[in-house]
């Protein structure tokens, strides 16, 4: 619990030292949340060397965050349909801020920092209606809210700042009810879309899938430092269909839809857990934690490879490819053109690898 | 059924794992190979005379093989989309005695040689696809190209069962041997490698529940008899018996005997399932027949939640934590 006294403490040492950086976490260039041995759950700050640099122990199951662009200060939201996120100082080891979502609005469980890291932007979604929302926080007056603006659709999932500085948000199209089963509502109706933002709500550009994929939820994003958006899908049509589950946008043009050779198109199970590009390279890759694989695929939508690995999901850029991780522990890292392990952990990694 | 699993939890002592090692060599490695030996006599039994009644018996052999590891799904027979290949199926859509007939109507002489036939769409290729050459009355009359399909067919099904036994023997028995060793990037700890086992048995078994069993139960008001699993041959039955056997093997070895809750579970649900007297599951039709076909269906389910409950519980795994899990 932390009390006022010591939050306004921590926030006036954070103000006062603007030289705190990530370097003062120990660098770590991932984030991920984890479940113990325990079952308690746990963030940890780890290296692409599978160093562990810091454990931060958290109150429940997270479901993403967002590392500070420049400060260790890292986002993680509750677990859907969640209404609280923490603002933990990763240098410190605690919480230094608890952000509770508005009345009527969850967490969709993903957010990010404008490029100065000064305002936070976080997925929210309406309680009533499944319509998404972006809420804004202003880092300097302790993270207070400052603002909100319409996501462009409904149930909006991830979103992510892009190489311009603006926000790319991930309608996921779908209405789901507060239930423990999150009940699908609207699978009929449904109509995702991925939208451009300006930070102040403009929408700058909207893409929609073609009529016969519109049961493809968009849910998980990446951003190539060209621009190009590469966005991951679930499918909640019909099982016997096997539809792309990657697709790549560049700004006004029409997507490339990412196709996998037919004999491997069913391991992915029609769902995509999440996405990302490399580092320094033009190569993509979706892991699918149903199917125990990854896909990878180069800039213009061909297939590469779909290497396997049980229960992976989290994906982030490494400097020559690839850092996975997965429900059992491990970390892995596929570089030129195979999987090599990197640490095996006693914890089961959960969804998502955050690069800092 | 908070009650049942607190009962397993109770009764259980930990199992034992004898693991990884035990599997290889006695589930795995035997199985692949009697699959590659029964592949290798149907292929050459089809060279020779390639009549559906001169096939069928090695096609019957080669698919009593294949039940024996089809539930392992990784390693080798995951390499370029094989475990597809070879098993086609469920298939909603029918692709497969679609993509047979484009075939048959265009004489197609993709087939002529294996490397075509391994370009032809993975619905036209192995064991699904040569029962419907081999017992549906629509491709009866396929004459000279039906009989070249037959054996290009079983040639590549051949050709793979091959190259996954081989893998198995050059280097992936070893990669599970020596999982968690320095210098081994496919199991990163010796845990990941029974995490693997684990995983296939437990998804083998879901498979039985889910494909064999419930697909074709449909609904009271609407049954699917139609959905039963290779019911052309007469195979839907001794399938789910088959794949039990495996699965309860597979469990047996992988505990080195040590889970009675387990073994109790898989017998009887084998016991259920080879007294249904029901070979193409038509009783799901019957509401007298219908009932025990649930009652095998539960019986599968039974044996799941014993898997769970029992050897997860002591190896402090469950069914993957990002995979269960939708995001």
């Amino acid at each position: 619990m932390t009390t006022r006294r010591g939050f306004l403490a921590s926030l006036a040492a954070a103000v006062a030292i603007p030289s705190v950086t990530w370097a003062d976490a120990g660098s770590p260039d991932y984030l991920a949340a984890a479940r113990e041995p325990d079952g308690s759950f746990a963030l940890y700050g780890v290296t692409a060397q599978g160093q562990q640099r810091f454990r931060i122990p958290l109150p429940g199951r997270g479901h993403a965050g967002a590392g500070h662009p420049v400060r260790p200060e890292a986002v993680t939201f509750a677990r859907r349909p969640g209404t609280y996120a923490l603002v933990i100082d990763c240098a410190q080891g605690h919480v230094i801020r608890t952000l509770t979502a508005p009345e009527g609005h969850h967490f969709s469980g993903h957010g990010a920092f404008s490029a100065d890291g000064e305002l936070l932007f976080t997925g929210e979604i309406d309680n009533a209606t499944g319509s998404g929302w972006i809420g804004q926080w202003t880092r300097a007056g302790g993270y207070r809210r400052s603002g909100q603006f319409a996501s462009g659709g409904i149930g909006p999932h991830e979103i992510l700042r892009r190489p311009d500085g603006g926000l790319v948000v991930a309608n996921g199209g779908i209405i789901a009810a507060l239930d423990d089963d999150r009940t699908k509502l609207n699978l009929d109706t449904m109509r995702p879309n991925l939208t451009y933002l300006a930070l102040d709500g403009t929408v700058e550009e909207q893409v929609e899938l073609s009529p016969d994929l519109h049961w493809n939820s968009i849910r998980h994003l990446a951003a190539h430092a060209d621009g190009t958006i590469a966005f991951a899908m679930q499918w909640e049509g019909a099982a016997a269909v096997t539809p792309p589950l990657l697709g790549l946008h560049r700004r006004g043009q029409a997507p490339v839809m990412c196709t996998l050779p037919d004999a491997m198109a069913t391991r992915m199970q029609n769902y995509g857990g999440s996405v990302a590009f490399e580092a320094a390279g033009d190569r993509v890759a979706i892991t699918s934690p149903k199917g125990g694989v990854l896909a990878i695929f180069d800039l213009d939508g061909t297939f590469i490879d779909m290497p396997v690995r049980a229960d992976v999901c989290g994906v982030g850029a490494a400097p020559d490819g690839f850092m996975l991780t997965d429900g059992f522990g491990g970390m892995a890292r596929f570089g030129a053109n195979a999987l090599a392990g990197v640490a095996a952990f006693d914890v089961a990694w959960d969804n998502h690898l955050i690069t800092i | 059924m908070k009650s049942a699993l607190s009962l397993i939890a109770a009764l259980a002592a930990s199992p034992a794992f004898a693991g990884v090692e035990e599997v290889v060599d006695a589930h795995i490695l035997p199985g692949y190979a009697a699959f590659e030996a029964s592949a290798a006599g149907l292929r050459k039994i089809a060279a020779a005379d390639c009549t559906p009644d001169a096939v069928r018996p090695a096609w019957n052999d080669t698919f009593d093989a294949w039940m024996a590891v089809s539930h392992l799904k990784f390693g080798p027979i995951e390499q370029d989309g094989a475990s597809v290949i070879v098993a086609f199926w469920p298939d909603e859509r029918s692709a497969t005695p679609k993509a047979l007939a484009r075939l048959i109507a265009d004489q197609d002489p993709i087939i002529d040689t294996a490397t075509g036939t391994a370009q032809i769409s993975v619905a036209a290729r192995g064991i699904y696809a040569l029962e419907y050459l081999l017992y549906d009355p629509q491709f009866d009359q396929a004459g000279d190209y039906g009989c070249a399909l037959t054996q290009a067919l079983t040639a590549d099904l051949a050709t793979i069962a091959a190259r996954v036994d081989q893998d198995w023997q050059d280097g992936y028995a070893e990669t599970m041997r020596t999982a968690g060793a320095a210098g081994n990037q496919t199991y990163l700890s010796d845990k990941e490698a029974t995490q693997a086992l684990f995983t296939a048995l437990l998804a083998g078994l879901d498979f039985d529940v889910e494909q064999r069993l419930t697909r074709p139960l449909g609904t009271f008001d609407r049954p699917r008899p139609n959905r039963a699993e290779a019911w052309r041959s007469g195979r839907s039955q001794r399938n789910i018996v088959l794949s039990l056997q495996a699965l309860a093997d597979l469990a047996w070895h992988l505990t080195d005997g040590t889970a009675p809750i387990t073994d109790a579970a898989m017998t009887r649900a084998i016991e259920l399932a080879e007294g249904l007297d029901d070979p193409i599951l038509a009783g799901v039709d019957d509401p007298s027949k219908r009932l025990k076909i649930e009652i095998v269906q539960q019986a599968v389910t039974t044996a799941y939640d014993a898997v769970l409950g029992e050897i997860g519980a002591s190896l402090g795994v469950s069914a993957g934590f990002n995979s269960a899990d939708g995001d």
